[in-house]
């Protein structure tokens, strides 16, 4: 185990954060959530940068929650990269080295290495104003890794990078953390970047961690609609009622938007528990929309059948079809479909309706908002 | 079609006319007196070689000078600086209450008249000041005290209390926007606290502690007042002696080769203090908004306390004794004090009733300069703020904004007497009004085209593209920024020119009598409690219009 967090408890001017989480090594786990959620303080609580009023941290079994930062041996890169302006790129890197005192020959060894492993060796010379903003992620990777620490933390380096540099350095950085064998925790609010990033997610919410796990276990069981929507895995259509069915684990919603829907109730993270106080959703994750066609050629089909207004018809580059959809009676629902190719011709024109079949096996009762961890 | 910025460079041509004219009127206000005293000055020397040769002038003399300036000037900076850094570090860090007063503090130099601080200083640090009795209360005796005040080290103590703010001031608001990041990531990458402030934050506070220092110094070289009351046994300044020289020897030619050593290191001076104000700005630039204030917790709570003691002791204890002293009213007979309105009385009723004249002439002769500065300045402000809008900068700008400068590196004396010179008949009222008016202006100038630069050129295009022409955008927006502005530099000269005491000094002594100058006169009388009552008097005219001006700017 690379690093455990143990009902830690950070409190902040009235801002109450709780965590309690374990990470392996050589794993990259991204800390994902909206702005004030309270992930920059949770990393930075684990660097040392902010007192925690209660838990504990380990980092290879040893307590680190009562060092001082300079003594946790923990790479930081900050969302404004903090690079030491009136230093050089070389003296940048060459910074925790030289604050340990290392050997010079070490220390010329170690910068060339990163030099060239981040490719800024003809950059070393430069002053970070002199760098372009790429440059300055690399110079920053490079300096958080230059004394081998045992956990990299990053915090939301990329957000300030435009969208195509932005994919280009989180993809570099993703091979440069496997291959060095890294183990790290990125913050970022950025769900594309997570799922690029991450070996592992911890979603957070209002100071508390909701959900984790892989990419594709928390697609299969969001535990909530404001995840499902969060994470933009797939439609969730308010209910109105539901009945329980023979099988405990599953009900017969009905919804406004999608009529009487089968589905299973059981959720990894409540079992098949419905809360009678809660408000309820049905989650249609994207996968599980597997048809289309106009009213006439899904009439027939079987199954479960959600109607849709098409909002716009988007020809892509290869090619293929892309149609903007929304829900008749949920108009703030925009949700896009690649169509297969050939079946171009039979959607109907933009503001037509055209009918989903929906694999109810897949979806599942949601309770609108997630389940805090100790309530 | 044709850019809004294209049609802007095309109207340059018609732009450098006026810009040409308002240089022209501006170099004539502010070079005009220079050239009459110099030439005032080598016509009386027969040509310019024989100024250095002339019997009067001794070299030792210059030298002494020169090296008294420069020694009590950079001492006083070192501990104004000294003074400043802990209260900067507080002001910008923490959430306590009297840090609005304290950072208020900055506007002491301003709106006090030195004159006031020097009275202030000798009720209170004086031989049978409260300082004193203070510590006759605590070692039981006063010998040990009584020289400080009227030495060396007492000059520099009246500087560094009275420019310390200045640096409390103007670090804080520049530590305030310096970024914890950098000093975090040191300390993520092993660096110990001390490494990590050399490391993140010093290198960033460094422009700002030498911009401050370089102002305090430059305000301290020109010190007069100060020197001239507790300087006299142990130095004398060059500002003094350009006084001595004018006002005792008569002679110009002295006082122009003292001006000149002094206009020499000014501009240096200013040359240093333009290029931290530079590295500054480009810090400022690259940094995002001010960092949110903390509650001081344990040490910081104690540093907080000893600092607010010292400073409650050691600075408003002697402004405080002005006031108290205003309303002591010593008994005619016997020894002996009461409370109550008599110095005022004596001052309003007694032998010539001299408040009532200083209160009118002050308020005459700096209401006129604010008004004559506030003018110039303006014009001098748009100007700055045209040419720098330009594609190419225009000449005019570099001229009109070095010679912003120009009253900061001169000696008063010399505007004073190159405006005697000129004005007819050499009426002294005149020439206090224009002197005074060239020392305030360019502080309008600054605040003008800083306000103007600071709004955002996208609301003038928007109000532009919303159907606004030239003149409409620039009164419904330009206009409605700089006004505030334009209120608040003018009262900002009249604080200035209300307080100063070296132009009328050196011209009207005998002829106008200024509050200043009534409070000068007081205090060479040992007549204190009256002049603390006409200090008073002063304070609150200077404090109330630069409350106004506080006000103003809040308001904008």
């Amino acid at each position: 185990m690379s690093l455990e967090v143990r009902n830690l408890e950070v409190v902040r001017n009235g801002f109450v954060l709780k965590a309690d989480f374990t990470l392996q090594d050589n794993t990259v786990l991204v800390l994902l959530g909206p702005s004030g959620c309270g992930k920059t303080t949770l990393l930075r609580a684990i660097a040392g940068l902010e007192p925690i009023q209660q838990g504990e941290i380990l980092l290879k079994g040893k307590r680190i929650d009562t060092l001082p930062p300079e003594k946790r041996h923990i790479g930081f890169v900050f969302q404004d990269l903090a690079l030491f302006e009136q230093m050089k790129v070389r003296d940048n890197i060459a910074y925790s080295l030289q604050i340990r005192r290392a050997d010079k020959t070490f220390i010329q060894e170690r910068i060339d290495y990163l030099a060239m492993r981040f490719r800024i060796d003809h950059l070393l010379e430069r002053y970070p104003s002199e760098l372009s903003g790429g440059e300055r992620q690399r110079v920053a990777l490079a300096r958080a890794l230059a004394s081998d620490p045992s956990l990299i933390l990053l915090d939301e380096p990329l957000s300030a990078l435009d969208a195509p540099l932005r994919r280009a350095m989180r993809r570099f950085m993703r091979v440069q953390l496997t291959q060095g064998h890294l183990t790290a925790i990125h913050v970022t609010h950025d769900v594309e970047e997570a799922i690029d990033l991450a070996d592992e997610i911890i979603v957070m919410r209002n100071g508390n961690m909701i959900a984790r796990g892989t990419i594709s276990a928390l697609e299969n069981s969001p535990g909530s609609g404001w995840l499902a929507r969060f994470m933009n895995f797939g439609l969730t259509l308010p209910v109105d009622t539901f009945s329980r069915e023979k099988a405990d684990n599953f009900v017969l919603a009905h919804c406004k938007a999608g009529g009487d829907i089968l589905c299973s109730v059981h959720d990894t993270s409540r079992g098949a528990q419905i809360e009678s106080d809660a408000s309820y959703c049905v989650y249609v994750p994207f996968s599980s929309l597997g048809a289309i066609g106009s009213k006439k050629v899904l009439s027939e089909a079987a199954g479960c059948i959600l109607r849709a207004i098409i909002v716009r018809r988007i020809e892509t580059f290869s090619g293929t079809m892309k149609l903007l959809l929304s829900l008749p009676d949920e108009n703030e629902q925009f949700f896009e479909m690649t169509l297969p190719k050939g079946k171009e011709t039979l959607v109907p024109d933009e503001g037509s309706e055209i009918e989903l079949k929906i694999d109810t096996a897949k979806c599942r009762l949601l309770p609108e908002e997630p389940r805090l961890p100790n309530s | 079609m044709q850019s809004g910025r294209g049609s802007f460079e095309q109207g340059l041509g018609k732009t450098g006319i006026l810009l040409s004219i308002a240089l022209i009127a501006i170099l004539s206000f502010s070079l005009v007196p220079l050239v009459a005293f110099a030439k005032n000055a080598i016509a009386g020397a027969g040509h310019a070689a024989s100024l250095v040769s002339a019997g009067s002038i001794s070299v030792p003399v210059l030298v002494r000078s020169l090296q008294f300036t420069l020694l009590q000037a950079l001492a006083s900076t070192a501990l104004a600086i000294g003074i400043g850094l802990p209260g900067a570090w507080l002001a910008a860090r923490f959430r306590f209450p009297g840090r609005r007063a304290l950072l208020a503090l900055a506007a002491v130099p301003f709106c006090f008249p030195p004159i006031l601080v020097i009275l202030a200083f000798i009720l209170y640090y004086g031989k049978e000041g409260y300082f004193s009795a203070f510590l006759a209360l605590i070692l039981g005796r006063k010998s040990e005290y009584r020289g400080l005040l009227y030495s060396f080290w007492g000059l520099v103590l009246v500087h560094a209390f009275y420019n310390f703010p200045i640096a409390v001031h103007q670090i804080s608001a520049l530590w305030m926007r310096i970024p914890e990041s950098q000093k975090e990531a040191a300390k993520t990458l092993g660096a110990g606290k001390i490494m990590a402030f050399r490391t993140g934050t010093l290198p960033w506070l460094l422009p700002g502690i030498a911009q401050a220092a370089g102002l305090i110094f430059l305000y301290c070289f020109f010190s007069f007042t100060t020197v001239l009351v507790f300087g006299g046994r142990t130095g004398s300044t060059l500002e003094v002696s350009i006084y001595q020289a004018l006002r005792y020897q008569g002679d110009a030619r002295l006082a122009l080769l003292f001006s000149v050593i002094e206009t020499g290191f000014a501009l240096l001076s200013i040359w240093f203090i333009t290029g931290m104000t530079q590295k500054q700005q480009h810090a400022l630039r690259d940094f995002g908004r001010r960092r949110a204030l903390s509650s001081p917790k344990g040490v910081q709570r104690a540093v907080l306390a000893i600092y607010g003691i010292l400073l409650l002791l050691f600075f408003i204890g002697p402004l405080v004794s002005i006031v108290v002293e205003a309303f002591r009213v010593p008994a005619s007979l016997g020894g002996g004090f009461r409370f109550g309105l008599g110095n005022f009385e004596r001052l309003l009723r007694g032998f010539q009733a001299p408040l009532l004249k200083a209160v009118l002439a002050t308020l005459t002769l700096s209401g006129s300069a604010a008004l004559l500065a506030t003018t110039a300045g303006v014009i001098a402000g748009v100007s700055v703020f045209i040419g720098k809008k330009a594609a190419r900068p225009h000449f005019t700008n570099r001229i009109m904004e070095a010679l912003q400068w120009l009253p900061l590196a001169v000696s008063p004396a010399v505007f004073a007497y190159g405006w005697l010179f000129l004005s007819p008949d050499r009426t002294i009222a005149a020439a206090i009004i224009a002197a005074q008016a060239v020392i305030a202006w360019p502080f309008v100038s600054r605040a003008v085209s800083a306000s103007l630069q600071s709004l955002d050129p996208r609301l003038r295009e928007a109000g532009r593209t919303l159907g606004a022409g030239p003149l409409q955008a620039f009164l419904t927006i330009d206009f409605r920024v700089i006004a505030p502005s334009v209120a608040a530099s003018a009262a900002f000269a009249f604080s200035i020119t209300a307080g100063d005491v070296n132009v009328p000094l050196m011209l009207g002594m005998s002829e106008i009598e200024t509050l200043p100058l009534l409070l000068f006169r007081l205090t060479a009388a040992y007549r204190f409690n009256e002049a603390c009552a006409a200090g008073l008097v002063l304070g609150l005219m200077t404090g109330i219009v630069f409350f106004l001006k506080e006000k103003a700017i809040d308001v904008a």
